[in-house]
């Protein structure tokens, strides 16, 4: 088109552009008049321009405004259709059945050990301790000895022990396996934690199983006490069952400890009362602790007239069912457990 | 141990409830086994067996620690005198042949009148829940209960002689209630010249035993070697009341008690004294045993100030003796013989703070800082691709370590040489540790399937165990960790996942390289490679395998060995962090290769030609008649150039052919 034909034409050009746009239906149909009139290279609003560049100053004077307002008038019909769109859609009166079912977007869930595991692992965490490991698969040495259990101790008995190849090389029957070597191997002080698996050779039943988990906890440093170990476990119980958990500790004998104390937490089933829940104590069992006997540590190379510690270990299954409703613990890791979100 | 609330106080004077008992005994030690119960008329508080403690066996031990935490005295029971010892005039003639007897004490008594015990015995004895038998055998069963020590009556006119020695294998006993027990040379018995009478560590003999005819009688306490007798309990499959108590460690000087305590029982209920000779064998006398306990170490181990006198009080409480004056912040005490627990100075200070009790101890948490932290990365490792995998949508199963030797065939794994089989399981079939992770896995796959889900993934993280035949001993074994996820998927949708989870811990650029392996199809495995490293395979799961495990559908795995991740994770971030836009050209192309050339190899030779600024995105594959009959295929990328390089970086594509 003749430049000066479409400057001539402006207002009839551009009112025709404005009515297109006006009318237009959809986004798509929009952005392509969009196109076509304002922002394209050869559209209506830039031929317009370049049109203007070619006249003199003074028809400059008289067309510039015109240009002006023609852009300012295609692009306003360009919002306003935009906006009338966008309303039509969000204010469609089509039926739509907000009850329609729609399928959950699948997200993967860590198992209930990791998930109580971490639970522990965020308070021992917190006040210092690292989480270990050690092996499965154990020596006689680290798994009796070292652990103040030696060949005739009578608790060995009751430690019914899975073998590979006896006396020696065995599955170990507790964390403190783990407790043994890492004393063994690093220098105090020391804080650590030890989430793992053991295995007693014991007939199982839906609340006992030969293959188990533990949570052991081992502090040595100078000067530590009884007065830390309740500290330590008293906190603990608050960040598993709560600020107003009771707590209360009691005699009990473990080789690996003198003296060795049991903590219980109030039943919360009879309150105290005594019920079939906790066998009629009014008290449930959550672990045992101890200070550590000086005979393990003198075995693991630990001079007990400098350093002392505490040592505490746990079933972890129970906790696990309990937090889970897991009523039989063979459904713990027998293949059966399903997570269903 | 159970301690009927009436005869415990026999021993103590106590207005304490058995509800209050059980809760002081709780605290000192002996806890609760199960809910208080009334038989026989009395009420009976059941409690927990104490390994470490032979004493509390018997009431009166725990009559010893109630009055030690109650502030009472014990009531001991009437001893009487035994006759003098002659071992050599001693009748019937008693040999000692093995080193497992560390005491035997015996008296014997004439014209006894076997007869049902008197009521208030009977009751006694009913209220704990042993069998009433007769006068003798209820004697020696109530001093069992009321000391800790068994006792045992023979009788006189059914032997010889009694020797004590180790049996001979193919010897047998036929037990007081006709079990047969069949011998071998780990039990400890009683025999008359080759006649078993007795397995002495645990159970009498039907043959020597009391009857009702019976008129003279020889009784016995003895104490023997207590690996043997647990040992031999353990084996014999005899769990009784005695082989319990045996199998503690018990002092000798129980055997003196109880057979002063029989005398004393006997003249009560027969009226009758015992023959004027005794014997005893007892060649090594236990030494008496003194701990000394600092001040210093009690305040340690309680974490506060506790004064030597107060200790002392408590020991003397328990019937410790305590040398005084107290010297030196040191407090020498004399152990009582009954408590063989005690051997240390920290078994000295349990005593006090138990009695004292726990919750007087103070609560405060550790006064230094935190000590360095321990390192232990695979774990670490392990438990980031936890979060990745619950992230890519994946659900953590934890199987047993334990497993079916079945298992590990199905899955194609088993090898005899390198498996690690357990000398004894609690299940004949639950025999090898587990050898693969991929069983449990399809085990898992078919719970999800039986529940009705279709699409699985699942992962999960642990270790598999194997032999190496070529060493022995501990070294022989290896524990390998691995990190494995299944999915009902196929192999290219999978490996979406493979590679999403590599790049999360920052290993991208992965060469995946065909490689056989036992568990995939042949043509779907792969072996994954990180800078030349393998990190793991992966591949579509052999129909015939999951038809094994009744598995369902298309299914992919992987395995990555944690130690082999770790070295590589974190080589690169796996976020790239991008603030200016770039405006990239952007073109496809087209490449016509071989149909058989892997695009892998296709996509290696573009990389290694163009600049590490363009990017280039797989688009497709494609295949007609006519390229099929050329033996062809056409791929097609999409790359992304940086403007300013466009023009160099397609005369580098252009350079490229694939034959």
């Amino acid at each position: 088109m003749d430049k000066s034909n479409i400057l001539g034409n402006l207002d009839s050009l551009v009112s025709g552009s404005v009515q297109k746009i006006l009318l237009a239906k959809t986004l798509r149909e929009l952005n392509e008049l969009n196109l076509e009139f304002v922002t394209g290279k050869k559209s209506l609003l830039n031929e317009l321009t370049q049109g203007l560049k070619s006249l003199g100053a003074e028809e400059k004077r008289r067309f510039g405004p015109k240009v002006n307002e023609a852009k300012a008038a295609l692009e306003e019909s360009i919002k306003e259709t935009e906006n009338r769109i966008h309303k039509i859609s969000d204010e469609q009166k089509e039926w739509f059945d907000v009850t329609l079912p729609a399928d959950r977007t699948p997200i993967g869930h860590l198992s209930p050990d990791t998930q109580v595991i971490r639970q522990m692992n965020a308070f021992f965490t917190y006040h210092g301790y690292s989480v270990a490991e050690g092996p499965d698969i154990e020596t006689d040495e680290y798994n009796f000895e070292k652990t103040n259990l030696p060949k005739d101790h009578p608790a060995r008995d009751l430690q019914d022990t899975i073998y590979i190849e006896s006396p020696e090389i065995l599955l170990r029957t507790h964390t403190s396996s783990v407790e043994t070597r890492i004393l063994s191997t690093y220098k105090p002080p020391l804080r650590f934690v030890v989430p793992g698996v053991s295995f007693r050779n014991e007939i199982i039943n839906p609340s006992n199983h030969a293959i188990f988990n533990q949570y052991q906890g081992v502090v040595v440093d100078k000067g530590i006490s009884m007065a830390n170990l309740k500290a330590t476990l008293t906190e603990f119980a608050k960040h598993m069952y709560g600020e107003d958990v009771k707590t209360r500790f009691r005699t009990k004998y473990y080789p690996e400890v003198e003296p060795g104390a049991g903590m219980d937490i109030l039943c919360s089933f009879c309150n105290g009362e005594g019920c079939r829940i906790c066998k009629g104590r009014g008290w449930l069992e959550i672990l045992g602790s101890g200070m550590i006997h000086r005979n393990l540590l003198e075995k693991c190379g630990i001079d007990y007239r400098t350093w002392s510690g505490f040592a505490f270990g746990m079933g972890l299954d129970r906790i696990i069912m309990t937090k889970f409703n897991i009523t039989d613990i063979r459904d713990l890791h027998g293949g059966n457990l399903v997570l269903v979100n | 141990m159970r301690v009927p609330y009436n005869w415990l106080k026999d021993y103590i004077n106590t207005d304490l409830t058995p509800k209050e008992i059980a809760q002081n005994l709780t605290m000192v030690g002996h806890a609760l086994d199960k809910a208080i119960y009334e038989q026989e008329g009395d009420t009976v508080i059941d409690l927990e067996d104490r390994g470490n403690r032979g004493d509390v066996m018997g009431i009166l031990g725990i009559a010893r620690d109630l009055a030690a935490v109650t502030a009472q005295k014990v009531k001991y029971p009437k001893l009487g005198a035994i006759p003098t010892t002659n071992n050599d005039r001693f009748n019937p003639p008693i040999n000692v042949e093995s080193d497992r007897v560390i005491r035997w004490r015996a008296v014997s008594f004439k014209g006894v009148k076997i007869s049902p015990s008197p009521a208030h015995v009977q009751k006694r004895l009913r209220s704990y829940g042993i069998e009433v038998i007769n006068n003798i055998v209820d004697i020696t069963n109530y001093i069992m209960i009321e000391a800790g020590m068994p006792i045992h009556a023979f009788d006189l006119d059914k032997l010889g002689s009694i020797t004590l020695r180790t049996a001979r294998s193919g010897e047998s006993l036929v037990t007081f209630e006709g079990t047969k027990l069949q011998f071998d040379e780990n039990d400890l018995i009683a025999a008359d010249g080759n006649k078993p009478l007795t397995l002495t560590t645990a159970v009498g003999g039907r043959e020597s035993g009391i009857t009702n005819g019976t008129k003279n009688i020889l009784i016995e306490a003895g104490l023997y070697d207590q690996p043997t007798a647990r040992r031999s309990a353990l084996r014999l499959n005899v769990r009784n009341e005695t082989a319990g108590r045996l199998g503690k460690y018990l002092h000798p000087d129980y055997c003196e008690l109880a057979i002063s305590r029989a005398i004393t029982l006997i003249k009560d209920l027969l009226g009758i004294n015992p023959e004027p000779i005794s014997f005893d064998y007892y060649p090594n006398k236990y030494p008496k045993v003194a701990v000394s306990m600092s001040q210093q170490r009690l305040n340690l181990i309680a974490g506060e100030e506790i004064g030597l006198e107060e200790a002392a009080r408590i020991l003397e409480g328990l019937e410790f003796n305590v040398s005084s004056p107290l010297k030196d912040g040191e407090l020498v005490v004399g152990v009582p013989y009954f408590r063989t627990d005690v051997v240390m100075e920290d078994d000295v200070i349990e005593e006090v703070l138990r009695i004292r009790g726990y919750d007087k101890i103070p609560t405060y948490l550790p006064l230094l800082p935190a000590p360095k932290k321990l390192e232990f990365p695979e774990m670490e490792l392990e438990e980031q691709a936890k979060d990745i995998l619950a992230r890519l949508g994946f659900n953590e199963t934890i199987s047993q370590q334990i497993v079916d030797k079945k298992e590990i065939e199905k899955a194609g794994f088993w090898d005899e040489s390198r498996v690690v089989k357990l000398e004894n399981s609690w299940n004949e079939e639950l025999n090898a540790m587990r050898y693969d992770m991929a069983s449990p896995q399809f085990n898992y796959l078919l719970s999800y399937q039986k529940h009705g889900f279709s699409e699985v993934k699942i992962f999960e993280i642990g270790k598999t165990y194997s032999k190496n035949s070529q060493k022995s001993g501990y070294e022989s074994y290896t524990e390998t960790r691995k990190i494995v996820f299944t999915a009902t998927k196929d192999f290219r949708s999978f490996k979406s996942d493979v590679l999403s989870f590599l790049r999360e811990l920052g290993i991208g650029e992965i060469a995946f390289e065909k490689f056989s392996f036992s568990l995939f199809k042949d043509q779907k495995s792969a072996q994954m490679k990180y800078n030349g490293t393998t990190i793991g395979k992966m591949g579509e799961v052999k129909s015939s395998i999951l038809a094994d495990f009744k598995v369902r559908g298309t299914v992919s795995h992987v395995v990555f060995y944690t130690l082999e991740l770790l070295k590589f994770a974190k080589a690169q971030s796996p976020l790239e962090l991008v603030t200016t836009i770039t405006n990239f050209v952007i073109e496809d192309r087209t490449f016509t290769v071989p149909a058989s050339f892997e695009i892998g190899k296709i996509l290696g030779a573009i990389k290694n030609v163009v600049d590490i600024s363009t990017r280039i995105t797989f688009v497709s594959v494609f295949e007609n008649e006519n390229l099929k009959e050329k033996g062809k295929k056409s791929v097609t990328f999409n790359f992304k150039f940086d403007p300013a390089r466009t023009e160099e970086e397609t005369k580098k594509l252009n350079g490229l052919v694939f034959r």
